[in-house]
């Protein structure tokens, strides 16, 4: 299990979580509310910049948030390619659309996760623990 | 090589925040630099943490009031604001004081800043390419740098190799530091040899101060080997025999210390200093040490593989006239 303290570096015994999202004050929101509760954090603006991360980052990644209408590649899109470069990483989607929308209108799988925009941070924290957990 | 020109090219077209590592000489800033051009948007600061006065630190990086302290007689918008926009290459970023590395996770946090006396909080944002020569995951797992500014910094890492382990490429790097300094000198094999056989501690700085003196030296059109002054064991050893002209003995490796001079026997030369005490062969590396780094205290310290505070201890308790001997000739 990704959080369990004793099988991990020290510097890596905290579950960190990739956060993609083309809107600064969503990631700024998200990202400090995560790292407060010792989460570690790696941020990107765009599918195309997450994916970078997630080849180039040395340590793992457990956890991918990411919004969905994204520009240059979607949520869908980039997370294909993510989880060739990253098979263990769960995803959670976040989006300020419907979930009914999102599953007609884009490539959004039926089985992924998804979380809709506003939440609260609980929920997230909630969503994120059943997720390493499952 | 291919590898990281590849990934410079990666990460330049990005604003993930980087980190790059390798030892003193390796071209971090270049990188740096380099990076920075790809988008050329706002400007590129350099901020050397390790050189801030722990005393005027914060003023330096974000600036302060008019009057905000004694002293203060005029306004100054510190590094990290005029990066603002652009990119702020935040060199030695392990030396960051704790006091200073909180202050600079807030800054990238709120993506502001508030000057030291100020009540009013500025934006400043900019991308983040922190290097180090220490090995920074190491630094966290000691509780000397904080964790959440490490993930903050530390997204992507690149590392730079020494270039002992790309030696291949030294006849291009010669032939690139010719051609961009406009000299018309040439490279003679012995030359070549020699520097294909020798360590560069120093690396690629090393390379392109050596090329230089050779140039400077040069009478003619070409760079000759017994212009060539190195400071390794290994590469004196090589030269067997050949004594250095003002200490009476080889240099020694600073880096190697007295176990590689040690290793490289009696039979390879006058290695070793004539006095073999502990006192004599430590003034003596840290004489080349001195002279390697030009008289830089710091870059000094580097080459022993010691701390500065331990250099200028060591420094004190020799006496003034060794200290005036050991100085003369360094070109500062």
């Amino acid at each position: 299990m990704a959080t369990n303290p004793t099988d991990r570096d020290p510097l890596n015994r905290a579950t960190t979580v990739l956060l993609v999202d083309d809107d600064e004050k969503v990631r700024k929101w998200i990202h400090e509310e995560l790292e407060r509760r010792g989460y570690n954090l790696l941020e990107a603006c765009d599918g195309e910049d997450a994916l970078l991360i997630a080849e180039l980052h040395r340590g793992p990644v457990d956890i991918v948030l990411t919004d969905i209408v994204m520009p240059k590649l979607n949520g869908p899109e980039f997370v294909k390619v993510l989880l060739g470069l990253r098979p263990d990483a769960k995803v959670l989607y976040i989006s300020g659309y419907p979930e009914s929308f999102l599953r007609n209108n884009t490539s959004l799988p039926s089985r992924d996760n998804y979380l809709q925009k506003p939440f609260e941070i609980s929920t997230l924290i909630a969503r994120i623990t059943d997720l390493l957990g499952s | 090589m291919l590898r990281l020109r590849e990934m410079i090219g990666k990460v330049a077209k990005s604003r993930v925040s980087l980190l790059l590592q390798g030892e003193s000489g390796t071209g971090k800033e270049v990188v740096a630099r380099a990076i920075h051009a790809v988008k050329a948007q706002g400007e590129f600061v350099p901020v050397d943490c390790g050189s801030l006065a722990p005393t005027l630190i914060e003023s330096e990086l974000f600036g302060h009031e008019r009057g905000s302290f004694t002293g203060a007689v005029t306004a100054r918008l510190g590094l990290l604001r005029t990066a603002h926009g652009g990119t702020a290459f935040l060199d030695e970023i392990g030396e960051l004081p704790p006091e200073a590395q909180v202050k600079l996770l807030r800054v990238l946090q709120q993506q502001e800043i508030r000057p030291v006396g100020s009540n009013r909080s500025e934006p400043c944002s900019f991308r983040v390419i922190a290097a180090t020569n220490r090995n920074l995951a190491e630094e966290v797992r000691r509780g000397r740098f904080r964790l959440d500014l490490y993930f903050r910094i530390n997204v992507v890492t690149l590392e730079l190799p020494a270039l002992r382990d790309h030696k291949e490429d030294i006849p291009c790097l010669i032939a690139e530091f010719l051609r961009r300094k406009g000299y018309q000198h040439r490279i003679t094999p012995e030359v070549l040899d020699a520097m294909m056989a020798y360590s560069w501690p120093g690396n690629i700085r090393e390379l392109e101060n050596s090329v230089d003196r050779l140039v400077a030296l040069s009478s003619d059109q070409y760079l000759h080997a017994q212009d060539l002054q190195f400071h390794s064991v290994l590469a004196d050893s090589r030269r067997a025999g050949r004594s250095d002209p003002e200490t009476g003995t080889s240099a020694l490796a600073i880096q190697a210390g007295v176990a590689a001079a040690s290793q490289a026997g009696p039979h390879r030369g006058a290695v070793m200093p004539a006095e073999l005490s502990m006192e004599s062969a430590e003034r003596a590396a840290v004489q080349r040490a001195l002279f390697s780094a030009h008289g830089n205290i710091k870059a000094a310290a580097q080459l022993l593989c010691i701390g500065r505070t331990t250099l200028y201890r060591r420094l004190k308790g020799y006496n003034e006239d060794w200290l005036h001997d050991a100085m003369e000739g360094i070109s500062v």
